[in-house]
């Protein structure tokens, strides 16, 4: 149960239902804000800030899968392929047309939420796990025609993006376009965290829940599995898009079937809660340059663990460590983090 | 029974088989506006699947009727029929366990809310929040009329039993229903959360004339809050009348006994 600290009790429903409750609790946001647009920037070097961006790409994109798998609770494994199409349909539009991405992005993120829906549309009417059979062929399916797209996609040889321009100004370094993709996943959260609080995301949860009763009280059970996935791949085609503007170029080897997993790890591990898709991702990021520095050092010590066997390495890592939380903590890490928070918070008068 | 008031519900002729087990043959009776309707009836006499028929989540035989505000039910889509203010009490535990009593109970309005996907993504500047603000008020209401107050922000999965019926009631009651099913509301509960329901069940009778169709095994129960009682018996009807002329039918009580013989 969610406790607020001793003191404060909402006066108002407008106040009940705010996304930030407490002053503490605006402190630590606006602390937060200030530290990554304001402070991080200036003390990061372009290693780091690279690291930030891929985040915040990620965070977008996770946010999309959380909406059909943790919040609406249908499984798909076709995310990564969803954010090959937003990548794909905007770089095309952007190289082929000379688009600008603010035209390109939500033409290609529009694109990818209606292929998504005409996609996921058979499997929805049912139960089960229909929607995960589906949505792995249609992986394949995409990565096949991207693959084979001859001169419109260019096949193995990657396809080239423009840059982002507003006017004379280009974001062409990592600090510019951290702002930038900072930007983007902080307004993903916010309108999302929005949605989650309206008929909207209650009738998600409903049908993730309880479809039965979901249907008796009204809910168009179906209606809502389309809107939540429609949401999701234009999420990952938001996610696409930025990546692939980001790097100028982008190959189909960056949208594997491994990637839509890890995505789902992510999650498993953050929990099913907007906090939770961001957590998840960090904590995946974090564990990933781990391993990264980490590995060429066992293989110094353990010359059988070196060269390939890294990589080999790596994935037993992340897998146990997915184990790990499946079985310790069900509920994810923001599930974690809310019991140590309320412990302190309501220290040393827990009523 | 007052004979004068109208008929809100009329079902003739229902039948429903599945493969080849006949849950319901022919069942027909009225349910009168504001009234209590008990139907009552051994385990598997078809009681769920009636009520069931009327959400349309069975599909009864075509050559039946459910006849509700001049609209005919069988046919219809199950959330449809929630469109004509239907609410359902579901037997067992039917609740959101993700979510906490107070989005349990705010999903109930869910028909009531008219806005779409965009407005909810811009809350503060949309009619979303507006609306939902106007709706919390009547939540919070019947939060403190079914005294759960203490748990408003508790996870519904997390609750006790007689907790979790209680919450499903509350979302029921959060559709501002004009006729309320109730499956074994009280079923599984102890003697004081019986009572308890037992009372907010006639509040909600006297205060809303909300027609009501109960399905109970408690006959104690069913005799006080009953104003009319349909007895199945293997899918057909065997009774129909007040608490006192059910009590002494002697084709009910001849099935009753012959139910406990077993
Ligand atoms: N979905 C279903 N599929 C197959 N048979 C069903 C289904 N629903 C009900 N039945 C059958 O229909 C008959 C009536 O069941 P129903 O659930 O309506 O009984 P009930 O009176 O509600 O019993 P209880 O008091 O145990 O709740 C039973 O024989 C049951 O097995
Ligand atoms: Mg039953």
């Amino acid at each position: 149960m969610y406790k607020k600290p001793c003191g404060v009790f909402d006066e108002t429903y407008e106040q009940d239902s705010a996304l930030v409750r407490t002053g503490y609790r605006w402190l630590m946001l606006v602390l937060l804000l200030a530290c990554l647009f304001g402070v991080l920037p200036l003390f990061a070097g372009n290693y780091f800030m690279d690291a930030m961006i891929n985040i915040a790409i990620m965070v977008i994109a996770a946010l999309g899968l959380q909406i059909i798998i943790g919040f609406t609770g249908q499984v798909s494994l076709g995310h990564a392929a969803f954010m090959a199409v937003g990548a794909y349909t905007s770089a095309m539009l952007s190289t082929h047309l000379g688009m600008s991405f603010w035209i390109a992005m939500p033409l290609a993120a529009l694109f990818a939420g209606l292929l998504g829906i005409l996609i996921a549309m058979p499997a929805l009417r049912i139960r089960g796990f229909y929607v995960a059979v589906t949505t792995l062929a249609a992986h394949y399916i995409i990565m096949w025609l991207i693959l084979h797209g001859g001169n419109l996609t260019k096949g193995v040889s990657g396809m080239t993006a423009g840059e982002i321009r507003i006017g004379s100004f280009a974001f062409d370094n990592e600090l510019k376009f951290y702002y930038l993709a900072m930007l983007f996943a902080a307004t993903a959260v916010f309108l999302t965290s929005n949605m989650m609080r309206t008929k909207i995301g209650r009738a998600m949860i409903a049908v993730r829940d309880n479809d039965l009763a979901a249907e008796f009280m009204g809910i168009n059970v179906f209606k809502t599995k389309v809107t939540a996935f429609f949401l999701s791949s234009l999420y990952a085609g938001v996610a696409g898009s930025l990546l692939a503007h980001y790097q100028g170029i982008i190959t189909v080897d960056q949208f594997t079937l491994m990637d839509s997993i890890w995505m789902l790890a992510m999650l498993i591990i953050g929990g099913a809660t907007i906090t939770g898709a961001i957590m998840g991702v960090v904590f995946l990021k974090i564990l990933q340059q781990v391993v990264l520095f980490g590995a060429p050092m066992i293989g110094h010590v353990f010359p059988i663990f070196a060269g390939s066997a890294v990589a080999a390495f790596m994935q037993i890592f992340f897998g146990a460590v997915i184990i790990l939380f499946l079985i310790f903590e069900p509920r994810g890490l923001f599930h974690r983090w809310q019991i140590t928070l309320s412990t302190f918070r309501l220290w040393p008068f827990p009523y | 029974m007052d004979e004068k008031k109208a008929v809100a519900v009329k079902v003739s002729d229902i039948s429903l088989s599945f493969g080849g087990v006949r849950a319901l043959s022919d069942v027909s009776f009225d349910v009168h506006e504001g009234e209590i309707l008990a139907i009552i009836g051994p385990n598997g006499a078809g009681k769920t699947s009636m009520l069931n028929c009327i959400n349309g989540f069975y599909h009864a035989d075509r050559k039946g009727s459910i006849v509700y505000k001049d609209r005919e039910l069988i046919g219809m889509k199950t959330y449809d029929i929630a469109k004509l203010s239907v609410a359902r009490v579901f037997q067992g535990i039917q609740t959101y366990g993700g979510m906490t009593t107070l989005d349990n109970l705010m999903t109930g309005m869910h028909l009531t809310l008219d806005y779409g996907v965009l407005a909810s993504f811009f809350y503060f500047w949309s009619k979303a929040k507006k609306q939902e603000m106007e709706k919390r008020r009547k939540i919070e209401d019947i939060i403190d009329f079914l005294e759960i107050k203490h748990i408003r922000k508790a996870y519904v999965g997390e609750l006790a039993y007689g907790l979790r019926k209680r919450v499903d009631f509350g979302r029921a009651l959060a559709m501002e229903p004009d006729l309320l099913l109730l499956d074994e509301p009280m079923a599984g509960m102890n003697l004081e959360e019986k009572e308890d329901m037992a009372r907010f069940i006639l509040d909600v009778s006297e205060e809303k004339q909300t027609t009501m169709v109960l399905v109970e095994h408690d006959m104690g129960v069913v005799m006080d809050i009953a104003d009319h009682i349909v007895v199945l018996d293997f899918g057909k009807k065997i009774a129909d009348g007040t608490p006192e002329q059910i009590s002494k039918d002697p084709v009910v009580i001849a099935a009753y006994l012959g139910e406990e013989g077993n």
